[in-house]
């Protein structure tokens, strides 16, 4: 019997994590147990220290193991069943390594490798809060022995191949043969499997109690970079499938993709509900059950799409592993009904909501209308498996249906985001509103009127007239958001501008050091905005389908798109057919586009290279659809897709704020302002204000 | 009188709205197309809407688009095959159209839950759900308010409420950082 010493290697590693793992769970606890009880504090402090450092250990015998899959990949190691199935010989090496996550079993130590690194962070940074980090740390290593159980039991990545090695592997799937899958999983799972952090941590404050609101602070920038991560994930899932699925469109409510967009609604409530937490101590309970549904939601995501319970087109994904996800999901829901229960007492709110227009009002709508955004995806997403239960015959539920329902919440929420930041906390006065609500509220009804006589006129589109009244609103909407982030802005610009002196962009800048954390909100606000432009400009797609001769052309908006040639081309990997087509624009020609169609050899599937050209007025979005059997003709699709640039410049806004809103404030310099004997000091306004708080 | 002037001019703002409205409602053949081919799936069960569904050699697309424009255009057969008679054969509206493609493919053609019965639990349920959270929320709030009022208002000598809403915004902007 050959001897396979890596696999064997990344098989023991696998091993070794998972009992060190479970010897951090199991101790972590008895530790946490005796140091309660408060006897022997020093023997369960020395117990304590032995399982965050098993829990190091875990990371570094998982890291081991991922090696060891990456090692195979590279060497071409054929013995091993998924490198058989998922690379061959001729794979760009950028691809051996994002083979890695392309599979169910190789997906799953990504996964594992992720959770262990961010507990070796957690356990490094310890001495924060030791007790808090080892309830967190205690709670993390749980996780990480379900994931490290499937590896090792239920889809082991180092299987070896029955029979005598192969010469050559089955290849990658050809859609995931593309740049952005060499990031996008990763990304994906930094998000999914960090909300894990801050999950730990709330469940551990709950079970031992803690007081105040610190914990909040500790896990902010994890819950923060988390989403990030998510968000980042998401849209570079949605980047590929616009640049590589070849359907003109970059979301397609697709049971998968709609697992990675349940958890980033309920999280981003949780980011804005926190808020009220840390300024008020209010909503502690509802905090605290959003960050368990946050996480629960990663994990039932991965189970409805990997149990086979919805069908998805990430069809490589199913597998017989859903039932260890049903017991899993089952026991966390358990053990955080249990912690609730018995500590919700812990929970109680230090302050109400005072008025129904009020920053916290804003907040609370906020997180209900995500909620149930989140809800009517999950809703989607199963009513198929409902409606085959209940009426014998399955529903298909796919993008007429979420379009319709989410459309008008999501503009609710665009909304929302202009009119939360221009309240007060407590309750906004009514010459508050007039005052700030004027300038949003003028454009809003300018930029309705200019769109509407532009030519945006929804009374004219007949039945299609749901499209176009949405995207007036979300462009009305938008230029109002707009207007009052920037008056956000120019209001506390200019009150540094009075305290120094400076000009008003230095008063800028320095007013958003001094608070990055609002004013990097602001701009992801402004991001979310930008991205609501870029999806509204989807009611005026326009497409054109043509079997093209050498000299034909398309007309298509101002474009003319004229055949040049069409030809084929061979490498190891691929053969591929391709036109070339000339685009000119009102006549004059600015650059030459080729729309590819592939069929990769080893894994004998086609593949479609779109051909695109971007504009922030429009995308040219080009097909080769393959050729008429009977002519021999190319036959050539093109998408004119507006705003679409605007989606994507929407995410790199969103990046740069969540980044500010990372970076620490610059030190706070006491304001020297001159006060008026008429009024009193703001410092007793302050003080007033506390005494009647 | 005044008033009756008021109510005229608001009566004539609202026909002139709705003729303005109806002016150049039309829709064309391709529209419909667009439309209706974009509430339905593909065949071939690649999980696309029929009109996106971009498979080369694709079994089905072609054809169903084919008889989805033989639809609009009034001269379907029925779904059996055979010449078919009344509205269920002849187009008709975009519901008889996609209930005639029920009829050939089976539920899995609609793109979204249209059939009646259970399924307009799919639409109802996020509406009410939505519904019923704003109301609630709005509900609970106005409760906790009036349990908050009943504490001592905010008062400080010598000023009125319009200058200490705007102290207290200037204090907020001040000590937000």
């Amino acid at each position: 019997m050959p001897s396979h010493p890596m696999p064997e290697f990344g098989s023991f590693s696998l091993l070794l994590a998972l009992v060190l793992s479970a010897y951090t769970l199991v101790f972590g606890a008895i530790a946490l147990l005796r140091s309660s009880a408060t006897q022997r504090i020093d023997s369960a402090s020395r117990l304590g220290e032995t399982a965050r450092r098993a829990g190091i250990g875990s990371f570094i015998a998982m890291t081991c193991a991922a090696f060891a899959l990456v090692w195979a990949s590279y060497t071409n190691d054929y013995s091993v069943a998924y490198i058989m199935h998922h690379t061959n010989r001729s794979l760009a090496s950028w691809y051996k390594f994002s083979a890695i996550w392309s599979g169910q079993e190789g997906s799953l130590v990504l996964w594992a490798w992720l959770l262990t690194t961010y507990g070796f962070v957690l356990r490094l940074r310890h001495r924060t809060d030791v007790r808090l980090f080892a309830f967190a740390s205690t709670i993390l290593a749980g996780i990480q022995v379900f994931f490290l159980l499937l590896l090792n039991f239920a889809a082991p990545p180092f299987s070896i191949q029955p029979g005598p090695t192969p010469l050559d592997g089955n290849g990658l799937n050809p859609l995931l043969q593309y740049p952005e899958m060499v990031i996008h999983p990763p990304m994906l799972y930094l998000g999914y499997v960090g909300f894990a952090v801050p999950f730990a941590f709330a469940l551990g404050a709950l079970m031992m109690r803690y007081p105040g609101e610190k914990w909040i602070h500790i896990t902010r920038r994890w819950t923060m970079v988390t989403w990030l991560f998510l968000t980042c994930g998401i849209f570079l899932g949605a980047h590929w499938a616009y640049s590589v699925l070849g359907w003109g469109g970059y979301w397609g409510w697709d049971p998968v993709e709609n697992a990675s967009l349940m958890p980033w609604l309920t999280g981003t409530a949780f980011l804005h509900s926190v808020m009220m937490q840390e300024k008020r101590g209010m909503m502690k309970n509802w905090n605290v059950w959003l960050i368990f549904s946050t996480f629960m939601l990663t994990i039932l995501g991965t189970l409805l799409t990997r149990s086979g319970l919805v069908s998805s087109v990430h069809a490589f994904a199913q597998s017989n592993i859903g039932d260890w996800f049903y017991g899993f999901i089952l026991i966390v829901f358990a053990v955080c009904l249990f912690a609730f229960f018995k500590n919700r007492d812990h929970l109680k709110s230090e302050n109400k909501l005072e008025s129904l227009v009020s920053r916290e009002s804003s907040f609370l709508f906020n997180n209900l209308v995500l909620l149930v955004a989140c809800f009517t995806v999950l809703w989607g997403t199963l009513f198929p498996v409902l409606s085959e239960y209940v009426t014998g015959s399955k529903a298909t539920v796919n993008a007429p249906y979420y379009n319709r329902v989410n459309v008008p919440i999501g503009l609710f929420l665009l909304f929302l985001t202009g009119v939360g930041p221009l309240l007060a906390w407590r309750a906004t006065s009514l010459r508050s509103i007039r005052r700030n609500f004027i300038l949003p509220g003028v454009a809003f009804a300018v930029t309705a009127i200019v769109l509407m006589i532009v030519g945006v006129r929804p009374w004219l589109d007949g039945d299609d007239m749901h499209a176009t009244i949405f995207s007036l609103l979300t462009f009305s909407l938008a230029a109002g958001v707009v207007t009052a982030i920037s008056s956000e802005f120019l209001r506390g610009a200019n009150v540094v501008r009075t305290q120094t002196g400076k000009n008003l962009f230095a008063s800028t800048l320095q007013l958003v050091r001094k608070n990055t954390r609002r004013y990097g909100g602001y701009l992801v606000h402004f991001g979310i905005v930008v991205m609501f432009i870029g999806i509204a400009g989807g009611a005026f797609n326009t497409s054109h389908e043509m079997e093209m001769n050498f000299g034909d052309s398309i007309q298509l908006g101002p474009y003319r798109l004229v055949c040049q040639s069409f030809s084929q081309d061979s490498n190891p990997n691929y053969d591929t057919e391709f036109a070339l087509l000339d685009v000119y624009k009102y006549g004059k020609k600015i650059t030459q586009l080729a729309p590819e169609h592939r069929f990769y050899i080893a894994s004998q599937q086609p593949s479609t290279i779109v051909a695109l050209h971007s504009t922030l007025q429009s995308d040219l979005y080009v097909i080769y659809e393959g050729k008429n059997p009977d002519t021999d003709r190319p036959i050539i699709k093109v998408f004119l897709n507006p705003l679409i640039a605007w989606i994507w410049i929407g995410v790199l806004i969103v990046i740069a704020g969540t980044l500010l809103g990372l970076a620490p404030n610059l030190a706070r310099n006491a304001f020297k302002t001159p006060v008026t004997s008429e009024q009193p000091n703001p410092s007793q306004l302050m003080e007033a204000e506390v005494h009647h708080v | 009188m005044s008033r009756l002037i008021h109510s005229r001019w608001i009566q004539f703002a609202l026909v002139f709205s709705l003729a303005i409205m109806m002016l150049g409602a039309g829709d064309t053949a391709e529209k419909r197309f667009e439309r209706v081919g974009h509430n339905m799936m593909c065949a071939c069960s690649c999980g696309q809407i029929l009109l996106e569904c971009n498979h080369v050699g694709c079994p089905d697309s072609d054809r169903m688009r084919k008889e989805l424009q033989a639809q609009i255009a009034g001269s379907g057969s029925s779904p059996t095959g055979g010449s078919a008679s009344g509205g269920m054969g002849y187009g008709g509206s975009d519901k008889q159209i996609l209930e005639w493609f029920v009829a050939k493919y089976g539920a899995m053609v609609l793109a979204a839950p249209l059939r009646g019965g259970f399924d307009n639990v799919a639409w109802i349920t996020p509406i009410a759900l939505f519904l019923l959270a704003i109301i609630g929320t709005t509900v609970i709030i106005r409760v906790w308010k009036s349990r908050t009022q009943q504490r001592v208002p905010l008062k400080i000598k010598g000023m009125t409420t319009s200058s200490t809403d705007e102290l207290r915004e200037r204090i907020r902007r001040e000590t937000l950082y």
